[in-house]
This record gives C-alpha cells, sequence and structure tokens, in this order.
C-alpha cells in the first residue's frame, strides 16, 4: 500500500462531488404536460416496458407481463366491463340461461374470423372449452382449475352450441370473460403440444391486434388488424384499433423504465413504484394505478400452525392493532385503495366490512389484557411466561411488501405485539410455503397473498378448505363452507350482495385475515397516451388507446 | 506440441464435464423448481394433480439419475433440453442471447484494455509528480464505483437528457457503446494496477539501466522492451478478467436492457429455471476452457523462456515459435510481479 496523496484525494473528492451533483440533478425537473386533444387519432407507435421477462405463452399463463400482451390478440365470448362489472356480448351476440342454471346456450356474432383467416365457429370453441377443462396429457397441457365444474359443450349448428356445467355457478358467465380461462384461439394452436403452445408467434385469435414479431423473452411487437369489426357490444370505439404497432420490451431496470418515459423512448411503464409516481407527474406524466379485482392483498392467518394466532381473541387484538391508513401513507401512495373488504375496490357486489376493519389501539390492547397477556420486558406482552411473537416472511410476488410489513411491525410493536420480518428468496419462500399444508412450522402463523378474478367466487377459491384453503384450516369452517357454496347460487345482483356480505361477516368477525392494501397495478403514461384501458383483472388492453 | 495441445483437449474435456455433472447435481439438490414454484404461486390456478402433467411432460417426475443420464446424452448430441419457464429449446434461448452479449463484452475488453494501457502509462510515464499521482488514483476510483451507478449516471446524462444514446438495446452500435465502456471500466482497474506496476518494476531492472546507458529513450525502451516484459501478468490477469466481464454483464445489461446471456442466467436463476442455469453454466465452461487455452498459447509468444515441455526440458530446440523474440538474455533476471506461469526455465 502507497500512502495516500493529495492528488489522489483531490481525484476522489472530484468524484464524489461530480456523483452529488449527478443524483440532485437527478430529480430536477422541468416539463409541462403537453395540451390534450379530443378526437381520436389512428396511426402510431406505442412503446410498453415492463420489468418481467415473458415465460411460456400458454393462454391460461397468467403472468403480469405477459397477460399485459396477449388480450389484445384474442378475444372473448363475453366482454366484462372493468368498472361496472357488467356482461357485454363480444364474440357471443346472445346467449340464455337454462331456469335450473345448468346450461348455457350461446349465439356467436357472424362473420368474425380468426387472424389467418379461418372463421369463427362453435365447433372452434367446443375445442377451445374442451382443452381448458380437460387438458390433454398427449399434448402435456394441465387441466385448467379456473375449469373445474364443466361438464360439456354441445354444437347446435356453426354459429351455436350449448354449455352445460354440473353445480350451478353464479361465477360462470366471469369465467367465460376472463382472459387467461377463456381466450378464444383457433385450431392449429389447440393441436400443438406444450412447446408449441408456449409460442407467442403459434397464436391466432381474433383479436384486434397480431402478433408480428417476437424477440426470445424480451420483445414482443404486434400490429393492427385493420378488418377487425367486432368490438364488444355498446363500446364507445368500434371498427380497428387506433394503434397501428405496439412494442413491448423487458426493462428490468426501474430508474430506466422511469427515465424513458421522461425522455419519450416509452410512452407506457408498467410497475411503477410508490416512489417514482412524484417524478412520472413531475415531469408532465400520468401514474394510473388500476386496483386488481379480486381479494386484497391481506395477510392469511395460518390456522394450523401452532401459535398464539390460534387464539380469536389475539386474531381480532391483530386486526384492531392494524392501521391501514398509515401503512397507505407512509409504504404506498394514493393510487392503492385502502382495503374495506375482503375484495380490493371495484370487484363486483363486494361486501362492506370497514366496521370489522378501523384501527383501533385501545380495543387491541383491551382485548389483549382480557386474554391474559399482560405487559413484559422490552414492552413486548407475556402469557404464561411466552412472549406475543410472530415470524412473517417477506412474500416475493409483490414489490411493496418488504415496506409494507415494516409499517405493521411498527404498528404491533405499540399493542405490544412483537413481528420478525424475514427476506426469502423465491426458492426458499416456495419451499416454506409449500411445507406448510404437510409440515406446518409454528412460525409460519401468516402467509401474505391474494387471487385475482372480478368476481367474489375468488372468496370460495381461495379460501374453501375444498380450494386453495389459504388459511390451511385442519377441519373445515362449516359455516364459512355453507356461506360460500351460497353465493355460487345467488344470482340476483341483490341475493349475490346479500350472500357475499355474510361471507365477509364471518371472515372478520373470526379474523381469519388482516387485509393490508386493495392490489393494484401502477402504470406511468407519457402526456400523448389517451384512452388507456385494462380488461377486468388490471391487464392492459390497448383497442382504444391512441397517440397525441 | 501436439501432444501438449492434446493433454489440454483432454482436460478440457473433463472440465466441461465436472462442470455439467456437478451444476446438474448442485442444482437438483435445490428444493422446487420452475414448474412447482408455477404451482405453487398465489395466482397459477394450477392444483398439484394439474402440475404432473406438467413434470412428465418434462420428466421431472424421474428419479434424479435417470434425469441426468438423459440431460447428458442429451448434451452430447449438443441439446441442452427445454427452458421450463419459456419452454423454448435452451439452445435456441442462448441463440438469441449470445451476439449481443459477445459484442458487449468484446467491445469492452478492446474498451478496457485501451483504457487500462493509458492509465497505467500515465502513472508511470506522465510529465509531472502530480499528474501520475492523479493517475494512480484512477484505477481505485474505477473499482470502486459499482457498475450500475455508472450505467445509472450515463442512461441520466446521456439518454434521458441528451438524447445522445437510446435508452434500451436498439441493436445499434450507438446503443452499444455506453454498456461496452461501463463494463469496460470494470476490467480496466486491475489491469491498469498490474500493468503500472509491472512497467514500475521492468523498468528497476538492470537491464534498462544499461539501455539508458547506451543512451536509448524512453519512448524507445517503453516500445521495445519495457512493454514486453511488463505484459506478462496483464496478459494472465486478461484470462481472469473475461470471468469478470461475464460476471459484470449481468449488471450491465440489467441496466441496459439489453437482452443478453447475463439478463438471461438472471432471469432463469430467479424461476430456478434448471436447463437454462445449466445451458449457461456449461456456456461459460466452454468460454473459460477456451480463453484459457489462448492465453497459455499466447505465453510463449511473449516470453519464449516459458516452456511447454514437462520436467522444464529447455526448449533447446528452439522449435516453437522459433527465434521471435530479440528481448535482452540475462541470466538470473527476475519474473516480473504477477502470476508466474508454471514451467519457468531461464536459458
Amino acid at each position: 500500500m502507497t500512502t495516500i496523496r493529495l492528488p489522489q484525494l483531490l481525484a476522489a473528492a472530484l468524484a464524489v462531488t461530480t456523483l452529488t451533483w449527478g443524483l440532485t440533478a437527478c430529480s430536477a425537473s422541468s416539463a409541462a404536460p403537453a395540451a390534450a386533444r379530443d378526437t381520436a387519432v389512428y396511426g402510431g407507435t406505442l412503446t410498453f416496458y415492463d420489468p418481467v421477462e415473458y415465460t411460456a405463452w400458454q393462454s391460461t399463463n397468467s403472468l403480469w407481463s405477459n397477460s399485459n400482451v396477449t388480450p389484445s390478440v384474442a378475444d372473448r365470448l363475453i366482454w366484462q366491463d372493468p368498472a361496472t362489472g357488467a356482461f357485454h356480448p363480444w364474440l357471443a351476440q346472445s346467449w340464455s340461461i337454462s331456469p335450473d342454471h345448468l346450461s348455457y346456450t350461446f349465439h356467436l356474432r357472424p362473420g368474425i374470423t380468426f387472424s389467418n383467416g379461418d372463421p369463427l365457429t362453435a365447433q372452434v370453441i367446443k375445442d377451445n372449452f374442451d382443452q381448458h377443462a380437460f387438458g390433454n396429457a398427449k399434448l402435456g397441457i394441465a387441466p385448467d382449475s379456473f375449469w373445474e365444474g364443466y361438464v360439456s359443450t354441445t354444437v347446435i349448428n356453426k354459429l351455436t352450441f350449448v354449455v352445460k356445467i354440473a353445480k350451478p355457478n353464479a361465477g360462470f358467465l366471469q369465467i367465460l370473460s376472463n382472459y387467461r380461462a377463456s381466450s378464444i384461439l383457433d385450431e392449429p394452436y389447440l393441436k400443438l403440444n406444450l412447446g408449441g403452445q408456449s409460442l407467442l408467434q403459434n397464436w391466432v385469435g381474433t383479436g384486434p391486434f397480431v402478433v408480428e414479431k417476437v424477440v426470445g423473452t424480451t420483445e414482443v411487437i404486434l400490429k393492427r388488424r385493420d378488418d377487425y369489426n367486432w368490438a364488444p357490444e355498446g363500446y364507445p370505439h368500434q371498427g380497428k384499433a387506433y394503434l397501428q404497432t405496439i412494442i413491448f420490451k423487458v426493462v428490468p431496470e426501474e430508474s430506466t423504465r422511469v427515465g424513458a418515459l421522461e425522455s419519450g423512448a416509452a410512452q407506457i411503464v408498467r410497475n411503477v413504484a410508490p416512489y417514482d409516481e412524484a417524478t412520472i407527474k413531475a415531469e408532465g406524466g400520468t401514474v394510473v394505478g388500476i386496483p386488481v379485482q379480486g381479494e386484497t392483498n391481506s395477510l392469511k392467518i395460518q390456522l394450523n400452525a401452532k401459535a398464539p394466532t390460534q387464539d380469536l381473541q389475539v386474531r381480532l387484538a391483530l386486526q384492531a392493532a392494524t392501521n391501514r391508513q398509515e401503512i397507505n401513507k407512509v409504504a404506498l401512495s394514493p393510487s392503492y385503495p385502502v382495503p374495506s373488504s375482503a375484495l380490493v375496490e371495484g370487484t363486483p357486489d363486494r361486501g362492506n366490512a370497514s366496521s370489522y376493519l378501523a384501527y383501533n389501539l385501545p380495543r387491541a390492547e383491551a382485548l389483549l389484557n382480557a386474554d391474559g397477556w399482560k405487559a413484559g420486558p422490552g414492552g413486548i406482552r407475556v402469557k404464561d411466561g411466552k412472549q406475543l411473537h410472530f415470524d412473517i416472511w417477506v412474500s416475493p410476488y409483490y414489490q411493496v411488501s418488504l415496506a409494507v410489513l415494516q409499517v405493521l411491525q411498527s404498528e404491533w410493536l405499540k399493542a405490544g405485539i412483537s413481528l420478525t420480518i424475514h427476506s426469502a428468496s423465491l426458492t426458499q419462500y416456495e419451499a416454506l410455503e409449500g411445507g406448510q399444508a404437510t409440515h406446518p412450522s409454528p412460525d409460519w402463523s401468516f402467509d401474505q397473498g391474494q387471487t385475482s378474478t372480478a368476481d367474489p367466487n375468488v372468496l370460495r377459491v381461495s379460501t374453501s378448505f375444498h380450494g386453495y384453503n389459504a388459511y390451511n384450516f385442519v377441519t373445515p369452517d362449516t359455516t364459512l363452507e355453507s356461506l360460500l357454496n351460497a353465493q355460487a347460487t345467488a344470482f340476483t345482483p341483490a341475493a349475490r350482495k346479500a350472500a357475499v356480505q355474510a361471507i365477509e361477516n364471518r371472515l372478520f368477525s373470526q379474523a381469519y385475515e388482516i387485509p393490508l392494501y386493495d392490489e393494484t397495478q401502477v402504470f406511468g403514461l407519457a402526456s400523448k397516451v389517451h384512452g388507456f384501458s385494462t380488461e377486468s383483472t388490471a391487464r392492459s388492453w390497448f383497442y382504444n388507446t391512441w397517440l397525441s | 506440441m501436439r501432444k501438449y495441445l492434446a493433454r489440454r483437449v483432454v482436460q478440457a474435456v473433463l472440465v466441461l464435464w465436472a462442470a455439467y455433472t456437478l451444476s446438474f447435481l448442485l442444482l437438483s439438490a435445490l428444493p422446487g423448481n420452475a414448474i412447482e414454484n408455477r404451482i405453487h404461486a398465489p395466482d397459477s390456478g394450477l392444483t398439484p394433480q394439474d402440475g404432473q402433467v406438467l413434470l412428465h411432460y418434462y420428466g421431472l417426475d424421474k428419479p434424479v439419475w435417470e434425469q441426468y443420464l438423459h440431460a447428458l446424452g442429451r448434451a452430447l448430441h449438443g441439446e441442452l433440453g427445454l427452458s421450463l419457464t419459456s419452454v423454448q429449446p435452451v439452445t435456441s434461448l442462448i441463440g438469441y442471447a449470445l451476439p449481443s452479449t459477445l459484442r458487449l463484452t468484446g467491445l469492452a475488453l478492446v474498451a478496457g484494455i485501451v483504457l487500462a494501457g493509458t492509465v497505467a502509462i500515465l502513472i508511470n510515464y506522465a510529465p509531472g509528480a502530480w499528474l501520475r499521482g492523479l493517475a494512480a488514483g484512477i484505477p481505485a476510483l474505477f473499482a470502486s464505483v459499482p457498475t450500475f451507478v455508472v450505467g445509472i449516471l450515463v442512461l441520466q446524462y446521456l439518454s434521458f437528457r441528451a438524447h445522445l444514446i437510446p435508452p434500451v438495446d436498439d441493436g445499434s452500435f450507438r446503443a452499444l457503446v455506453a454498456p461496452a465502456i461501463t463494463l469496460g471500466l470494470v476490467i480496466a482497474a486491475p489491469l491498469a494496477q498490474v500493468f503500472s506496476t509491472s512497467i514500475r518494476t521492468t523498468r528497476k531492472q538492470p537491464f534498462v539501466h544499461v539501455l539508458h546507458a547506451k543512451g536509448a529513450g524512453e519512448g524507445y525502451i517503453f516500445r521495445k522492451d519495457v512493454f514486453r516484459n511488463s505484459s506478462l501478468p496483464v496478459l494472465t490477469l486478461l484470462g481472469l478478467a473475461f470471468g469478470e466481464l461475464i460476471a459484470g454483464s449481468v449488471v450491465t445489461e440489467a441496466v441496459y436492457a439489453r437482452a443478453g446471456v447475463g439478463k438471461l442466467v438472471v432471469d432463469a436463476v430467479t424461476n430456478q429455471d434448471l436447463p437454462v442455469v445449466q445451458g449457461v453454466v456449461v456456456l461459460s465452461a466452454v468460454a473459460y476452457v477456451v480463453v484459457n487455452l489462448v492465453v497459455d498459447l499466447a505465453y510463449p509468444f511473449i516470453d519464449p523462456r516459458i516452456l511447454v515441455g514437462r520436467n522444464g526440458a529447455a526448449n533447446s530446440k528452439g522449435t516453437w515459435p522459433a527465434g521471435r523474440w530479440r528481448g535482452p538474455r540475462r541470466r538470473g533476471q527476475a519474473q516480473p510481479q504477477g502470476l508466474p506461469p508454471e514451467d519457468v526455465v531461464v536459458p
């Protein structure tokens, strides 16, 4: 080692100064929003940056990056309005449901063609549905769990068919409108094995855009289909799409995505972090937060874990000690709705659980005192010599998880509840989570997560003992199970809403889960982007988007 | 010579087999894989029974040894299997990624060498002690500023503000320059350090004093004698720097959104896409073996005292590379600092 001399010190100092100056300049802002235009313009190329590498392009893939591309390529029988939850005719021009709610008769809109020129027929629909429901072991295609309870599709004539299901399901129309469960693709695609179905180049759909080029797993180019003329009935825009070309690119680095939006290299970027939202707005862009319909992002209590959470009073205290307003303010942004139900804002027929979810520290303390948890060393409560302590692993699926849990940790500490946060790689997390069902660990008392579907039936899929069993019931909660089933056979909106409310009352009076925030997709848009919209679960649908 | 080459090739094959087998065993020992991750993901909609169909499709339901034999047999035919996440052949994924990475690392290597050479010469020959001192601080500076910081600053100024370069790879040469220089900095620091030290050591050698005494100028001595004598440790380091280039390309490709091997492996590791990880391991092993073979074969061209024969048998026949060395031959001359290659004899 030589001794440091003045010139070296100077060089180092110069470098530090340059860096500091550079970082300060980065946060400075300039641009002003461009004037909006009222009339839509045809043409132009939109560049969309996504942080996540594309994986296999099977039609059932719901990975965020893939599913922001595919809805623009393939249509469904039914369009679900993301704002109202109402169903509108799309590839099917009308349908009727039998009185026993087991047969659905559909009439296809005439004149629809796939991008290869093939006409859309009842037979193609049948083959799509059969493959979803039954899979095809020879081709390596797994059955799609969304299609549980499907019996058959019978072709009546070229444009008419009847779908039969085994049990009444109030959520069935929604499944038929769902991009990952019911996107209609042409025969050549269905005949491919898993490898073939995993290539986007092989997609032959009826959508407003067609696949022009796929570069490895990092870039996709879609181009407009000029003869597209079957937009959902009643949709404000009909005929061909506005954009001529859409370029999707994988750009993992957050600052590059935000910077590219500012510099005009990209027009839409996905997954804007809460702390970048202000930067985008300051540069004249728009931040669009779209709640992902389905369950809120919550801590699901793991009832098979031998932990204090097996005690209802403790669960209720945890609920009361959780301040969701503060979580929103400190770790998130106004783009994320504060949960007031087990379902995300905008999910059709969702209930209202605000009374269960109010922050009430005195109540939490009173509940714990009454339950025998007394103040102990370090402010942590103690009962029978045991500390009121929990462990939690940061869920690797959500970019805001860690920040949210850190706020929660400080909130619970105020009530004398200790929470240790562990970080794990995706692999470790999967192993821990997967092992929970068979070898429950007392430390795995919470599992953070949500399932998205724009229908309250998602609660049954996720929480039922016979579904994903998200709370890891050891024995089924029969009250809850019968409520979950009742919801699926409530066919009028009023009855459905009441049935869902009853489920929520049960979930929260038992404090089976602690909602943290409404799962939200945040997009950053350049000022020249207009008419950006998504399908019902917050996946981009570029049919109505245009550039000024 | 032929015997030496044959030995090296056999060595190379063994290294490749060991790399393949070890990586297979290590990756198999990890819990889970991409398919199981997909089955367990909260939004997957796959039941464990459905997952069986997928596991069977990939042959992941077979015992590990059977999977290994199958994979090894396939690898011998140049096939590396299917990616578990994109269901595309690993060879075609690498085929997409490799050209971009080769361009990047190739240009980065050139940039790194030019930069390192310039700095090393400045440290030793710049007029004025203060300038030499300033230059001496440069390698430490390069080494201590992380690649992603350089990358982000370069993008901020040259791309987002000045619009001189595209922010993500568009296939043009213009998009390649900034990432290559960013990556070049990574290897420039150690190269410059070693090269400048090596120059300093060589210049203290008695033969340099003799040349000075004979009236040769600094420039002449550097070009004719010092450069060659000092470059041996640099060459050794270059073989190692290659590894740093691959490692550095991971970060560089992420920052500049370049679809290369670095990005491929990061995503594969994150998703536990074992066939892809293994494919990249094999690719890296091939590259390492080839680069180090080339480096070893290049030594004698620079310093004929390095012999390829065993037991220090002198290269008395002077066959390879014959008579190319016109530098000073001095008994007992010290090796330049660095990593002396094996089998050195002093004629």
